[in-house]
C-alpha cells in the first residue's frame, strides 16, 4: 500500500471515526440501536465511495470502503450498509453497463434508492456460490423462484437483486419487495444491529428489463460478490474487536479492587495482551484480503477465507473476554458490550462459519480446491 | 444417558421429568421473563415438588425433608436445572440458605425460616456484592449501626438477583471497623418488605427481571435476625460461597440440550460438518466430566468436607463447560433452519443458554478469583 493512499485512508479514517463516535452502543447507554441517518451517509459520499464518478460517486474502490466498514464495525453501527452498498452497488458494477443499471447506480449514491441482494447465505457453501433462485422460461413470460436465507437488509430495501442461474448461468434479476409471489419472511437474530430475512420467490413474474448478465465470466462475477460480502464481515469484525480491547483497557485501569487498578493483576495483564496479538494478527489479515480482492488478484478467495475464517472467531473471543474483564458490569445492557458480542456472534456465521472457510482451504491445499 | 445411583434415585429421577412433562411449558425458559405467568408458574411448581417431598428429600425430617441421601438432592438439582430451572429462584432457598440457617442460626431462626423454604413458599436474595466490593467483597462498605436494642442498615448492594421478588435477603454488613477488613462483617436476616429498602432493577442480557441494585437507607433489623455471631460473617459467607458454587448442576442442562440436538435437527443433523460433530462429541464427554466432579463434590459434601479449593474446581469446570457448550449449540443452530415447532423451541432453549452462559464466569466469583482460589489451596497443601 503506498504512502498516498495511506493518506486518503487516514484521513478518510479519521472522519468516520469523528462522526460516528457517539453511535456506538457504548456510548448510547445501549439502548436503542437506532440506524445511521442514511442522508448523512450519502452527503458524506460513503453510499457511492465505489460508484463510477458518472454516476455521482467518488470512484475509489475496495479498499477505501474497507476502511469505512472498519469504523462501522468499532460502533457496531446499525444502518444497511451491508446490503445496499457492500453488496448492491457491487453487484450492480459488475453488471454489463446498461442505463437502468446506470440509473440506480446514480440513485444509490444519492441515497435515493435502497437495495438488498439475496446470495447464499443459509447454507454457506464457501467457493463457487450456487445461486439459490433460478429463472424459468414460458414463452416470452419469464419467472424466478427459489429460496435465500438471512439475507442483509431486506427490510426497507426499494428493490431485491436475486442471484438466480438461468440455464445453469447465473444472472441477477431485481424485484419488487411487493412483487407477486415474492415473500420476505424476518429472521430475528440475537444481534439486535442487524435485520435478516428470509426471501421466497415462488414463480415471481419478472420484466426482461430487469434481469442482467455479468461482465465477463457470470461466475466470476458471483463468486466475487460472494467475497465482498465475507471480507466486509471480517473488516466489521476487526473494527469491533478493537473497540472492545480499547474499552477493556480504558475500565480496566479505572477500575480498582484490592486497592488497585484490576489491570495491575496478571490474569487481566495476559488476557489484554492476548487481544492485542489477535487484533495484530486479524489486522495483517484483513490487510492483506483487502488488497488482494481490490486489485482483483486471481485466487484472492484463499486470503478472503482465511481472513473471514480467523477475524470473525477471534472477535468472538476478544469481545467475550471484554465483557468478563468488566465483571458484573460487563453483563448490564446499558454499559452495551453485549451489542458487540452478539454481533461477534453473528459475524461469525454470516457469509460462512469458520468451519466452511477452513474446508475450502485445506482441501486447496490438499490439491483439490481450485486456485 | 444417566450414571446408575440406584434404583431409589432413578425412580425418583423419573417422577421429577414425569412431573416437569406434565407442569411444565414445553417453551419454558425460566421463571425471570417478561411473561408474570412464567414465575406464577415456578412458585406452584416448587408448593408441587414440596408437598410430594422433592423439594428438598436430603434436609432432616425436623425441617420439613425426609432424610433421604445426597444423591437424591443431587437428581433433583440436576433435573430442574436441565428444564430450565421450574423452582425459578427457590434453588437458592434449598441449595445454601436453608443449609446455611441449620448450621449457624438459632433454634428460633430455623423454626421461622426453614419450614417455609421447604414448604416452596419463600423466595430469597443474597445481598453481599456492592459497587466497588466484586472480587474484593470484604470491603464492603454498607453498614450496620448499633441504635437501641437493634441495628440501622444503611447502603447500597448490586447484582442482587431475584430481589423483586424476594421476601427475605441474606445480607452482608459491617458493623465495627477493625483492623482487617474480613473482620466486622456480620450476617442480616432481613425482610424485604422492610421500610427504607428500594430495588431498582437493572436490565442485562437476560432482560430486567434478574439482577438489582437494593438501597438500605436506615432499615431497623433486630438482633434477632443476626445470624451467627455479630463480626463472625466473614466465616460464614466462604461457606455459603462453597455451597453456592456447588449447588447449579449446569452440566446437566448442557447436556441436556446437547443430546437434543440430533433430534431437533431431524435430516439437518447429518449435513452438519463432520467438525461439528466432533467438537459436539466433545462437548458431551466434557458434561460427562463435569458431572463426575460434581459427584465428587456430593460425596465430600455428604461427609462435611467441603473445601473452598473444591467448590473453585467445580466451578471453574462447569462455568468453562457451560461457555463452551454454547458456543458448540450456537454453532450448530447457525447451519440449521430450526424456524417451527421442536426446532424452533430448540433455537430458543439455546440462545438463553448462550446469554446465560456469558455471566456464569462472574457470578458467584469471577472465574480469574476461583482459579486464584485454588491455587492457594493447592500451594497451602504443598
Ligand atoms: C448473573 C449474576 C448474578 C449475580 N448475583 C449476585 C447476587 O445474587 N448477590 C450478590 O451479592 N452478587 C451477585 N453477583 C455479583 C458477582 O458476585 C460479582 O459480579 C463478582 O463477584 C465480580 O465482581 P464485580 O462485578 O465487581 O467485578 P470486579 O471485581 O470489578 O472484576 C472485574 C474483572 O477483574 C478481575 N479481577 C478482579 N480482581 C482481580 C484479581 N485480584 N486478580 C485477577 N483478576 C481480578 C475479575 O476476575 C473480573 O474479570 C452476580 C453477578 C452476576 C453476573
Amino acid at each position: 500500500m503506498d504512502s498516498d493512499f495511506g493518506a486518503v485512508h487516514d484521513e478518510l479514517r479519521g472522519v468516520a471515526r469523528m462522526m460516528l463516535a457517539n453511535h456506538s452502543p457504548l456510548t448510547t447507554a445501549g439502548r436503542s440501536f437506532k440506524p445511521l441517518d442514511w442522508q448523512l451517509l450519502a452527503s458524506s459520499g460513503w453510499l457511492g465511495l465505489e460508484v463510477p464518478a458518472a454516476q455521482g460517486g467518488a470512484g475509489a474502490g475496495f479498499a477505501e470502503l474497507a476502511v469505512l466498514l472498519t469504523e462501522f464495525g468499532r460502533v457496531a453501527a446499525a444502518a444497511p450498509y451491508l446490503g445496499s452498498v457492500v453488496l448492491g452497488t457491487a453487484a450492480l458494477s459488475l453488471l454489463e453497463a446498461n442505463t437502468g443499471r446506470d440509473h440506480r447506480l446514480q440513485e444509490l449514491a444519492a441515497g435515493t434508492r435502497r437495495v438488498a441482494v439475496a446470495l447464499p447465505t443459509d447454507r454457506p457453501e464457501v467457493g463457487q456460490p450456487t445461486a439459490p433462485f433460478r429463472i424459468r422460461r414460458a414463452g416470452s413470460v419469464l419467472e424466478v423462484s427459489g429460496r435465500a436465507g438471512f439475507v442483509p437488509d431486506v427490510v426497507g430495501a426499494d428493490e431485491i437483486l436475486l442471484l438466480a442461474a438461468d440455464d445453469h448461468r447465473p444472472v441477477l434479476v431485481a424485484v419488487a419487495p411487493s412483487a407477486p409471489g415474492l415473500q420476505i419472511d424476518a429472521q430475528p437474530v440475537v444481534d439486535e444491529t442487524r435485520h435478516l430475512a428470509a426471501v421466497i420467490a415462488d414463480g415471481v413474474e419478472i420484466d426482461p428489463d430487469s434481469l442482467w448478465s455479468f461482465t465477463g465470466s457470470p461466475e466470476a462475477g458471483a463468486a466475487r460478490l460472494a467475497e465482498r460480502a465475507m471480507l466486509a464481515v471480517a473488516c466489521d469484525s476487526l473494527g469491533l474487536a478493537t473497540m472492545m480491547m480499547e474499552a477493556t483497557v480504558a475500565y480496566v485501569t479505572d477500575r480498582y479492587q484490592f486497592g488497585r487498578p484490576i489491570g495491575s493483576y496478571q490474569a487481566v495483564k495476559h488476557a489484554c495482551a492476548d487481544m492485542l496479538v489477535g487484533i495484530s494478527i486479524c489486522s495483517e489479515l484483513v490487510g492483506t484480503a483487502v488488497e488482494a480482492l481490490s486489485s482483483d488478484e486471481p485466487g484472492s478467495w484463499v486470503p478472503v477465507s482465511m481472513a473471514k475464517a480467523h477475524v470473525s472467531s477471534v472477535a468472538v473471543e476478544i469481545a467475550g473476554k471484554a465483557i468478563q474483564l468488566h465483571g458484573g458490569v460487563g453483563y448490564t445492557w446499558e454499559r452495551g458490550l453485549h451489542a458487540y458480542l452478539k454481533r461477534a456472534a453473528l459475524n461469525r456465521s454470516l457469509f460462512g462459519s469458520p468451519i466452511a472457510h477452513r474446508r475450502r482451504l485445506a482441501a486447496r491445499y490438499a490439491g483439490e480446491g481450485n486456485s | 444417558m444417566d450414571f446408575e445411583m440406584g434404583v431409589e434415585v432413578e425412580a425418583l429421577r423419573r417422577e421429577l421429568r414425569d412431573l416437569v412433562a406434565h407442569h411444565v411449558p414445553s417453551d419454558y425458559l425460566g421463571a425471570f421473563t417478561d411473561d408474570p405467568a412464567d414465575l406464577e408458574m415456578a412458585q406452584g411448581f416448587c408448593r408441587l415438588l414440596a408437598d410430594r417431598g422433592l423439594l428438598c428429600p436430603a434436609w432432616p425430617g425436623e425441617w420439613g425433608g425426609r432424610d433421604a441421601s445426597p444423591w437424591e438432592q443431587a437428581a433433583v438439582r440436576e433435573e430442574m436445572w436441565a428444564h430450565h430451572e421450574p423452582r425459578g429462584a427457590q434453588y437458592m432457598g434449598v441449595n445454601w440458605v436453608g443449609p446455611t440457617i441449620m448450621r449457624h442460626g438459632t433454634r428460633e431462626q430455623q423454626g421461622l425460616h426453614l419450614p417455609p423454604i421447604a414448604r416452596g413458599e419463600v423466595i430469597w436474595c443474597q445481598g453481599f456484592s456492592e459497587p466497588n466490593a466484586g472480587s474484593d467483597l470484604a470491603s464492603l462498605q454498607t453498614m450496620a449501626r448499633r441504635d437501641g436494642d437493634g441495628w440501622r442498615v444503611s447502603g447500597q448492594k448490586i447484582w442482587t438477583s431475584y430481589a423483586t421478588m424476594a421476601q427475605w435477603c441474606f445480607l452482608l454488613a459491617r458493623t465495627s471497623r477493625e483492623e482487617r477488613k474480613q473482620q466486622g462483617l456480620t450476617i442480616f436476616l432481613l425482610p424485604m418488605a422492610a421500610a427504607g429498602i428500594d430495588v431498582r432493577p437493572i436490565a442485562t442480557m437476560i432482560g430486567p427481571h434478574h439482577l438489582n441494585e437494593v438501597f438500605f437507607d436506615g432499615v431497623w433489623v433486630t438482633d434477632a435476625d443476626v445470624l451467627g455471631a455479630v463480626g463472625d460473617g466473614w466465616r460464614v459467607v466462604q461457606e455459603v460461597l462453597s455451597f453456592e458454587r456447588v449447588g447449579i448442576a449446569r452440566y446437566a442442562r448442557c447436556e441436556r440440550l446437547l443430546i437434543w440436538a440430533p433430534a431437533a435437527l431431524g435430516a439437518e443433523w447429518d449435513d452438519l460438518p463432520e467438525d461439528l460433530h466432533g467438537r459436539w462429541a466433545r462437548m458431551v464427554m466434557h458434561a460427562r466430566r463435569a458431572r463426575l466432579l460434581a459427584y465428587r463434590v456430593v460425596d465430600l459434601q455428604s461427609r462435611g468436607q467441603v473445601r473452598p479449593g473444591d467448590a473453585a474446581a467445580y466451578r471453574i469446570a462447569v462455568t468453562r463447560l457451560d461457555q463452551e457448550s454454547a458456543q458448540v449449540l450456537m454453532d450448530i443452530i447457525g447451519f440449521a433452519a430450526l424456524g417451527e415447532g421442536e426446532g424452533l423451541r430448540f433455537r430458543r432453549a439455546v440462545e438463553d443458554h448462550w446469554r446465560y452462559s456469558i455471566s456464569a464466569t462472574v457470578a458467584s466469583g469471577s472465574i480469574e478469583m476461583q482459579r486464584i482460589l485454588l491455587a492457594r489451596a493447592l500451594m497451602a497443601a504443598s
